[in-house]
């Protein structure tokens, strides 16, 4: 019986070491090192061995000297392979997306004292301030700069023809035009592209080169890089062939297309279905007179357009419109604005009886305050640490070489934008014993000039610029008669003399008639702070391209 | 018989060259067959080394709380199949 049982186990020892098995075996990875263009590698060993691999001779059944099967022991292979990983969170997006068009560069400069900084807290997240490149300055820990250097005239793909028709694979160019102008068509009605004017810095007018540079710039900043023209480490933008020749002490940098801003107002005249020319007399009567504010029907309306193409402006679309993409949540905003007054037909009916209301109610409390110079606002975009985008930017010790690389997670954006007034056009409304109208315009640094009907009397020679900011200020707020009442600015009690005056004037204003803005041009300065966290780049996520390489195949071994 | 048969003889030379080449082959240094299946393999190991690490990151990046034990288990596992689908491994 024992005799049986080690007759099995003897046999069945012999049969699991003479059968032929493969094992596959992997050595730790090296530790992490970047490659010139800031990608992250590193190596790892593989082995397959074979084990008692058997070669059978089937001639031998023809010779009695022959021999039936020899068998080997092991059959290894081992070979080292090379892990690159680029963070091309935009580019994996699409999977027909040609390869060529994302390296996950970004063309941005980051200052290498943004390192030294981390937020409080953290040692691993930054809080860094874009600005633009002529702000060059090497002693700052939040500098961030468009980087559009060291790379020979060619940028992306064709744009005419984004598309390859033969192979079907989607230009790098092409993907990103046309997911912008998805998002934006979809979320705010408007095309992104070929809309907004684009100034050149050195023309001063919109050029296509201009306009070619600014969708660069964006393909840029969500793709990376061609990684045909990708920047490498130690690149010197001195020496380097730029499309824009760089003086020697140019900083690596810089994206010429113009911050612009164009503010139109549209002025709309309707009677009933039809529309007047707001030049013509009728509506000038109308609206000189104030008449359109008693005049059933009669709509007049001033439309507000504002474009802006700021490069931070597009930086910001740019990340949201990628991110909105990575995390399927539509972050975009209007990037233009228009305000139109629509009354309806009973509106328009009780129109005299709501505009007396309202002259009762703006002598009593005032008109609905309006700041014309707004307070920043700020507006905080926040992203899921996991789905984050990852980015790569080359870091700058005194912004003319690149010394480094960086991995990112765009955490946060946080967009602060105020606006800064330029020119007001103020206007007066007729009251009922001064039926004169006039317009007055008000540049910044200038002095006032009359525009429509010059029967303007008030003059004032010079001004400074707060008190032509207040004029239009005051134009755009009329106080009413209890704001004189509670008037705190003037001791926070109630002043019966101040109350008294503000009566007087509040009631007079409805005899005299009153300050109205008809046009204000300002500029809207922007700021935008992303919250970035370093990271290492990882080989399996979908954010980042993988790529593996065979750096070499030992020599196999086998023994018999 | 006739003369024109002799005509055959060299047919019987060639089929019996054609027999000794079979007996030689039975008979020679394992070298020249081993050539073909040896070879084979170590070229099969060499492309497979590659999918052995491209499946290792494929298989991390459909799940990631694989552990690197059952990474290497599986990988081993799918190589393992590939050799048998290559009448290598044997079928156990």
């Amino acid at each position: 019986m024992i005799k049986k049982a080690l007759l099995v186990v003897g046999l069945l020892v012999g049969t699991i070491s003479t059968a032929t098995q493969t094992t596959t075996t992997f050595k730790a990875p090296t530790q992490t090192q970047q490659d010139e263009y800031g990608n992250d590698y590193f190596q790892r060993e593989a082995t397959i061995s074979t084990a008692n691999f058997k070669v059978d001779n089937f001639w031998n059944n023809f010779n009695e000297n022959g021999t039936a099967s020899s068998n080997y022991k092991t059959i290894s292979r081992s070979g080292t392979f090379k892990i690159t990983t680029s963070s091309t969170s935009a580019c994996t997006l699409d999977s027909t997306l040609d390869s060529e068009g994302c390296s996950g560069q970004k063309p941005f400069l980051l200052n290498d004292e943004v390192l030294n900084n981390p937020m409080p807290g953290t040692t691993d997240t930054f809080e860094v301030a874009f600005t633009e490149a002529p702000n060059y300055n090497n002693n700052d820990y939040n500098g961030f700069y468009p980087l559009d250097i060291l790379r020979d005239a060619k940028y992306y793909q064709d744009t005419t023809n984004p598309d390859d028709p033969t192979t079907g694979k989607t230009g790098f160019f092409g993907f990103i035009t046309r997911s912008f102008d998805y998002l934006f068509n979809k979320v705010v009605g408007i095309n992104f592209f070929g809309q907004q004017d684009i100034a050149d810095v050195q023309e001063g007018v919109r050029s296509t080169d201009a306009q070619d540079r600014r969708e660069r710039y964006i393909a840029n900043i969500i793709a990376g890089l061609e990684k045909a023209h990708r920047v490498t480490k130690n690149a010197n933008a001195a020496t380097a062939t730029q499309i824009t020749a760089p003086t020697l002490n140019t900083p690596a940098s810089l994206l010429h297309y113009a911050e612009a801003q164009k503010s139109t107002t549209t002025t709309q005249c309707k009677f009933m279905f039809i529309n007047l020319s707001s030049e013509g007399a009728m509506c000038r009567i109308m609206s000189g007179f104030g008449m359109d504010a008693w005049m059933p029907f009669f709509n007049l309306t001033h439309t507000t357009q504002i474009q802006s193409n700021f490069i931070l402006g597009d930086t910001e679309n740019a990340l949201l419109a990628m991110t909105s993409q990575i995390e399927d949540v539509p972050y975009m905003k209007d990037v233009g604005g228009s305000d139109e007054n629509k009354l309806s037909f009973l509106q328009n009916i009780i129109k005299p009886m709501v505009t007396m209301v309202d002259i009762m109610k703006n002598m009593m409390f005032g008109t609905d305050k309006k700041e014309i110079v707004s307070n920043p606002v700020e507006r905080v975009y926040e992203f899921n640490e996991d789905e984050a985008m990852t980015m790569t930017f080359p870091i700058t010790n005194d912004g003319t070489q690149i010394d480094d690389f960086a991995h990112f997670k765009l955490l946060k954006i946080r967009s602060v934008y105020g606006d800064e007034i330029n020119s007001c056009t103020v206007k007066k409304v007729p009251g009922m014993i001064s039926p004169s109208a006039w317009e007055d315009e008000f540049i910044e640094g200038g002095t006032l000039s009359h525009k429509s009907p010059n029967s303007r009397v008030w003059k004032k020679e010079v001004w400074d610029s707060d008190q032509w900011i207040d004029w239009c200020q005051e134009a755009a707020n009329k106080k009413g008669m209890f704001d004189y009442l509670f008037d705190w600015s003037t001791g926070g009690f109630i002043n019966p003399l101040n109350w008294m005056k503000g009566m007087f004037s509040a009631f007079l204003s409805v005899f005299t008639g009153q300050y109205e803005i008809t046009d204000f041009k300002n500029s809207i300065q922007r700021g935008l702070i992303l919250d970035l966290k370093k990271v290492d780049l990882d080989p399996i996520s979908i954010r980042n391209t993988r790529e593996i390489k065979i750096l070499n195949i030992n020599t196999p071994s086998s023994d018999k | 018989m006739r003369r024109g048969s002799v005509a055959i003889v060299p047919l019987f030379l060639a089929i019996a060259l054609l027999f000794w080449f079979i007996w030689f082959l039975g008979g020679a240094n394992d070298n020249l067959h081993k050539v073909n299946q040896l070879e084979n393999l170590q070229h099969t190991q060499d492309r497979l080394l590659q999918a052995a690490i491209q499946k290792r990151y494929e298989l991390e990046e459909a799940d990631p709380s694989l552990t690197d034990d059952e990474l290497d288990a599986q990988v081993d596992t799918y190589i393992k199949e590939i050799m048998k689908v290559n009448s290598i491994d044997d079928k156990e």
